[in-house]
């Protein structure tokens, strides 16, 4: 039985991260922004959950699909890549950490359930946003929006997004796509959790569901 | 909780491809369920959880847990009084939402790879080895966030064939935290969590009343009008609470902390003749279940004295109390 707003394929009462995330590379680093919203069908089993992980130092998730899938993965990937950034002695790219989702979000497609963006800061590349898809497809952007409630945005982000944001700006422009989103999107809510990864590390916010730029 | 074949996990085996395709995958599910059920049985199946509500609450440096004690097999309460708090290590504990066999399956499996550690760390340590007992071991060294990834990984690998969710809580050297892991292997971490059938109830109840930096009495108070809510609003859930409390250097498990359903044991025996214990009787229903004479006389001596101390309505076999105390044979 499936609830609007669910992937198809997600097994019944199989819990979803029905969800809107996003990632926005500006000059010097990334921002990254998902609600926090988990349902099983209609109910809403956390209302604060955390859909960014950490794969690494400076390399983060936004996770979409089953959660069940999705935390799994990052946990092999984030195992892959400590084991890796060990043997060559040197922070991780942005590139391997979604190259080796891909291959397992790929390799195992017809089990798994899991969109994921993957975006981080690495001394190589600075600031790479990379969207992995329901299927296995890699593809690098400037930003990527995903999740159920992505399907609201597509409009609103393509009129929004300018080249050469400032950190300032990229924070708004995901603030206010995430709001709208959740808006909308009956599978998002709660409240938006926003990582920025620069060279000089890791910064968590969250903004409460009564405060968001745009509402209900 | 569930002992046998159940049409939920029947789903669970039978529902990897979609339903709609394939008439075998409708018979294999039909073979299981009773006969007479419908598709909207099938589908009220399908989004039933399974019978329990469990609980559990973080203070600033405990942890509460509880659970309800109501075991059903289908529409049966098979055990009006089992556990469902399992121990994995001395300061960590994990209430068990499920199949029960699959429940304590799990949680045997935590426990012993916990005990695993445990003995390394003696051995590694000699220090330990003598002077620390066993428990203080584990509480210096064990970690609640070790038990809940062992925990998760073995629902999620084999996700397919069993059916358990746990609430995961302990506290430990970085202090105390909880977990709650789905039947499907997903997991998170929060200041309160409840699962099973009753968590729907029990869940409004948290959000209504828990604060940050609750004290441990308020907590314990908490839980358990969490669980009651769970009680008296789920059937899956029922009987008695349990209690586990658990703080730095000790634990309290309360074994049926609050008795809201008082056993009728008492009525039972004394009609049959003292001396009796619960099994006794348990068999003798299965036996009398054979003739119908016999169950007639099991009516009479066994199920009428249960059924005129309850004090609710409730149904046993064929024979129900309506709500003003008299007995109906339906």
């Amino acid at each position: 039985m499936e609830m609007p707003g669910d992937y198809p394929g997600l097994k019944p009462n199989e819990i979803s991260t029905g969800t809107t995330i996003m990632a926005c590379m500006y000059d010097g680093g990334v921002i990254m922004g998902a609600d926090s919203r988990t349902s099983t069908g209609t109910y809403v089993a956390n209302r604060v959950s955390d859909k960014i992980t950490a794969l690494h130092d400076y390399i983060y998730a936004c996770r979409s699909g089953s959660a069940a899938d999705t935390q799994a993965i990052s946990d092999y990937v984030r195992y892959f890549l400590s084991s890796h950034s060990a043997e060559v002695g040197r922070l991780p790219t942005v590139k391997t950490a979604a190259n080796l989702a891909r291959r397992i979000c790929y390799n195992n497609k017809d089990n798994l359930l899991a969109g994921m963006i993957i975006a981080g800061w690495d001394p190589v590349h600075g600031g790479s946003v990379y969207e992995i898809p329901l299927g296995g497809t890699i593809m690098k952007q400037q930003f990527a929006i995903g999740g159920s409630g992505s399907t609201y945005i597509y409009g609103h982000v393509d009129a929004a997004y300018k080249e050469g944001m400032t950190k300032e700006e990229a924070k708004i422009f995901v603030r206010k796509a995430i709001a709208h989103a959740m808006a909308r999107d009956g599978s998002s809510g709660g409240v938006i959790r926003i990582v920025t990864i620069d060279k000089d590390g890791v910064e968590r916010e969250y903004i409460p569901g009564n405060e968001l730029p745009y509402g209900p | 909780m569930i002992l046998s074949t159940h049409p939920t996990l029947v789903l669970l085996l039978a529902l990897t491809e979609p339903f709609v395709s394939g008439s075998s995958t409708w018979a294999t599910v039909q073979a299981h369920l009773s006969p007479g059920s419908t598709l909207d049985d099938f589908i009220a199946a399908r989004v039933r959880k399974t019978g329990t509500t469990i609980v559990g609450v973080v203070c600033d440096d405990c942890l509460v847990l509880g659970a309800d004690t109501r075991a059903t097999n289908d529409r049966t309460v098979a055990d009006k009084n089992c556990e469902k708090i399992h121990k994995i290590a001395a300061n960590i504990y994990c209430c068990g939402a499920g199949t029960s066999a699959d429940c304590e399956r799990l949680t045997l499996e935590a426990r012993l790879r916990m005990m695993e550690f445990t003995r390394l760390m003696q051995s590694v340590h000699p220090a330990h080895s003598g002077e620390l007992s066993t428990d203080d071991v584990q509480r210096q060294h064990c970690r609640v966030a070790a038990a809940h990834r062992f925990l998760k990984n073995a629902t999620y690998h084999s996700v397919e064939d069993v059916s358990a969710a746990f609430v995961l809580g302990g506290v430990d050297t970085t202090g105390p935290h909880l977990y709650a892991i789905d039947q499907d292997g997903s997991s998170s971490k929060g200041p309160f969590a409840a699962l099973g059938s009753g968590s729907m109830a029990a869940l409004s109840v948290l959000e209504s009343e828990y604060q940050d930096g609750i004290s441990e009495q308020a907590a314990m108070d908490l839980v358990c009008l969490a669980i009651a809510a769970g009680i008296d609003n789920d059937l899956g859930s029922g009987s008695n609470i349990d209690l586990c409390i658990i703080r730095k250097h000790t634990v309290e498990y309360h074994r049926s902390y609050q008795q809201l359903q008082q056993p009728q044991r008492t009525a039972c025996t004394a009609d049959t003749g003292g001396g009796r214990t619960e099994s006794d009787i348990m068999i003798r229903v299965r036996q009398t279940r054979a003739t119908a004479a016999a169950t007639s006389l099991a009516r009479r001596n066994i199920v009428y004295p249960a059924l005129r101390t309850a004090s609710v309505p409730s149904q046993v076999g064929d024979v129900r109390v309506r709500i003003d105390d008299s007995i109906e044979l339906l």
